[in-house]
């Protein structure tokens, strides 16, 4: 039913369950996997004018983030599940939404909330605007969730 | 044997098509499909203008409703080879379908992004919201926008 499908991956606990759900569900659809980082660059500089030292900082997030999604993509080959990723810039949901197309993509995985999220929210912003403008299944993990897919 | 996957029916287009999704996973993941139908007690109350005599005869005609949406969902998925169980519920529905999910230990829960007292134009109806918040196991949202065409083309 589903050929390939995107991960989102923001290094946070809750993208990281997501990415186990993404594994268990590719494997068993026989699915390739599209991971995706993003790097918002408001979030990090907010107004603040260019500097050297945001410069740095997303320079240190853009390593960061090439690296979740090659340890992902790694993964997904370990487990036999053909997979490609890629990390982009701006904001995140719509980010999400173009990679999405890009690839192609028949369902989303993502957390319920990332590393910006506040908690007491029922979603997090970018799990929300996902879910309000994807025209394909949107799985939404929730912190703890991917313990259940496990057992 | 793998835990089941919950696939809530309301008797929207919406559900059905979530059902469909539904089917797949669980051929694709050898699960089985409990269908819910919950009973929403306070609609009950609602339609009854809160009168007592007839709060009874309003819940049973939402029950007879309820079998029957979960009756035909059932025809549909068993028609489709899935194995399929369906149960009745009274009560709140996000927190009916939930604990359903816990009970018995399902894998996924597959939903539409909004039933059928839904306002399309939220974002997730308040049912789906529900779910979301409390849900222990994750939970695939079908959107109101899902290009059903190119799905079952693939």
């Amino acid at each position: 039913m589903f050929k390939k499908i995107a991960v989102a991956l923001d290094g946070s606990q809750c993208a990281d369950e997501a990415l186990d759900v993404a594994l268990k569900l590719a494997r068993s659809e026989s699915a390739e996997l599209a991971v995706c980082s993003v790097i918002d660059p408001l979030v990090i500089a907010g107004t603040t004018p260019p500097s050297p030292a945001v410069d740095q900082i997303i320079a240190a997030r853009e390593t960061e983030s090439r690296h979740l999604v090659e340890e992902a993509v790694e993964k997904a080959h370990r487990a036999g599940i053909e997979a490609e990723g890629e990390t982009r810039m701006g904001p995140p949901f719509d980010e999400i939404l173009q990679f999405s197309k890009r690839h192609g993509v028949d369902a989303i995985v993502m957390g319920t909330h990332g590393r910006t999220g506040l908690k007491r929210l029922f979603l997090g912003s970018v799990a929300e605007y996902v879910l309000r403008a994807a025209t394909c299944p949107v799985i939404v993990v929730r912190e703890g969730a991917a313990k259940a897919v496990h057992a | 044997m793998n835990g089941c996957i919950i696939v809530p029916i309301d008797g929207s287009d919406l559900s059905l098509r979530a059902l469909d999704t539904a089917i797949d996973l669980s051929k694709n993941v050898s699960a089985p499909i409990r269908l819910v139908h919950v009973v929403d007690v306070s609609k009950a109350a609602v339609i009854s203008y809160g009168d007592p005599e007839y709060v009874g005869g309003c819940l049973n005609a939402l029950r007879d409703e309820g079998a029957c949406f979960l009756q035909s969902a059932c025809k549909r998925a068993t028609e489709r080879g899935a194995w399929v169980s369906e149960e009745l519920l009274m009560g709140d529905p996000a927190e009916q379908i939930v604990r359903c999910a816990a009970q018995h230990d399902a894998e996924w829960i597959v939903m539409g992004s909004h039933g059928r007292s839904g306002l399309s134009h939220l974002l997730v109806g308040s049912v789906a919201e529900g779910v979301l918040r409390h849900s222990s196991v994750p939970v695939l949202i079908v959107p109101l926008k899902h290009d059903a065409a190119r799905t079952s083309a693939a």
